[in-house]
């Protein structure tokens, strides 16, 4: 059954909704964020109409350059570290009885609904010398004293970990659901152990769910703004934290446009490269 | 012997994901007023004022409220959007894709049906 084009203004009503709300939601806003990079800073009225590329300039400087690369690598590795433990979480989930699914599902989605302060709050406390793990590791007898582990970089990959686990989860748990359990289960008549299974059968039937997952937490860590300030040192300031400094507390609305926007050109930029990487390895088959 | 590791692995994920929980629920029986684990004293004073002050329930109703709002805004434009695009992840208009729905939905009731029909007559049959 081939869907018919539709012609003509009455089947097109339905397309007005998702357009008006696109453009007064999205598109709006993003074309005066476009248009506040190219003004001159102003500091009573925060910026006035002008183009200039200044703001664009002063991002080439080894500071901000070192910044952009911190930020695009750390989300990186904290997106690559996410999937690699939330896909067998999830695939080990969706064996489970459905009953045992729903609990653990709607535990995930009280993960979730922490924010980024209260991840923050509770990592540090975790990871503190007082209160923290290491008092139980010493305890036990692995740890001579008890260690603050934070504020380091582990700590901030652990916090920037934690935040983006329950979302890879449900967004892979709907992809790993609907995964054929005949396909495993053929694998393992033809003789291959569980783990076999799910290295040649079930990851490389999910690569495009794994690749999207990635590409999404990877976003979703570029966002991040409390952690870094909370759990990591002033060097592991991400380009979120500068914006934020750069809108709120300089209330230097250009500049902080100006590095958003090609924070969001380098990340899309990483994002297609993914994208054409995945790509490829499924023509080769 | 691997059902035993991947146990370990789900009860591990388990212990990590509610770490944080129970330190939140910990600090929340503070008797005081400082972000102090584990709790130095226990008292529920910090429910009660959450349930009986006007600005907390005030600030309670307003998050309800926005997230509603904006959960059913979301979801009925991402909604929408989805559909503009067909199985073979071509676009296309909403409209023509529901219209498509109809008649696939219809063909299969009527399939359905037929199905049904054919199995009554077979235990008959036989």
């Amino acid at each position: 059954m081939t869907p018919q084009t539709p012609r003509g203004f009455r089947d097109h009503v339905a397309l007005l909704y998702p357009a008006l709300m696109l453009g007064v939601f999205f598109v709006v806003p993003f074309a005066i964020m476009i248009a506040v990079s190219f003004f001159k800073r102003n500091e009573l009225t925060f910026y006035e109409p002008a183009f200039v590329l200044s703001n664009y300039a002063r991002l080439f400087t080894p500071f901000f350059g070192k910044s952009f690369v911190f930020s695009i690598l750390l989300s990186a590795l904290v997106g690559l570290l996410v999937v690699i433990v939330a896909f067998p979480f999830t695939y080990l989930l969706t064996r489970l009885r459905r009953r045992t699914q729903v609990y653990y599902l709607v535990f995930i989605l009280s993960v979730l609904s922490l924010s980024e302060v209260i991840i923050g709050f509770t990592w540090s406390t975790l990871l503190s010398s007082t209160a923290g793990v290491s008092n139980l590791l010493v305890f036990v007898g692995l740890l001579d004293q008890p260690r603050a582990w934070t504020p380091s970089l582990t700590a901030l990959v652990v916090g920037l970990s934690y935040l983006g686990f329950p979302y890879t989860v449900l967004v892979l748990y709907p992809a790993l659901s609907r995964l054929d359990p005949e396909l495993p289960e053929a694998s393992r008549m033809l003789g291959a152990s569980p783990l076999r299974t799910f290295f040649l059968v079930v990851i490389p039937v999910m690569r495009s769910s794994i690749i999207s997952a990635l590409i999404m937490v990877f976003v979703f860590n570029l966002g991040a703004y409390v952690l870094p300030q909370v759990l990591g040192r002033p060097e592991h300031w991400t380009l979120s934290v500068l914006i934020t400094d750069q809108a709120i507390f300089q209330s230097n609305m250009p500049f902080a446009a100006a590095m958003a926007i090609v924070l969001m050109i380098l990340s899309l930029m990483l994002v297609a490269v993914t994208l054409v990487l995945g790509g490829a390895r499924s023509s080769e088959r | 012997m691997t059902r035993t590791w991947s146990n370990l692995f789900m009860g591990l994920m388990l212990l990590i994901l509610v770490a944080p929980l129970l330190v939140i629920a910990g600090v929340s029986l503070n008797a005081e007023k400082q972000l102090l684990f584990p709790p130095v004293g226990l008292s529920l004073q910090w429910y009660g004022e959450l349930l009986t002050q006007p600005d907390w329930r005030n600030a309670i109703a307003n998050s309800l409220i926005i997230a509603i709002i904006s959960a059913v805004l979301a979801v009925s434009i991402a909604f929408t959007v989805a559909m503009l695009f067909t199985p073979e992840r071509k676009v296309d208009a909403i409209v023509a894709l529901i219209r498509d729905e109809t008649v696939r939905f219809n063909e299969e009731r009527a399939l359905k049906k037929r199905l049904a029909e054919l199995e009554a007559r077979v235990p008959a049959a036989g």
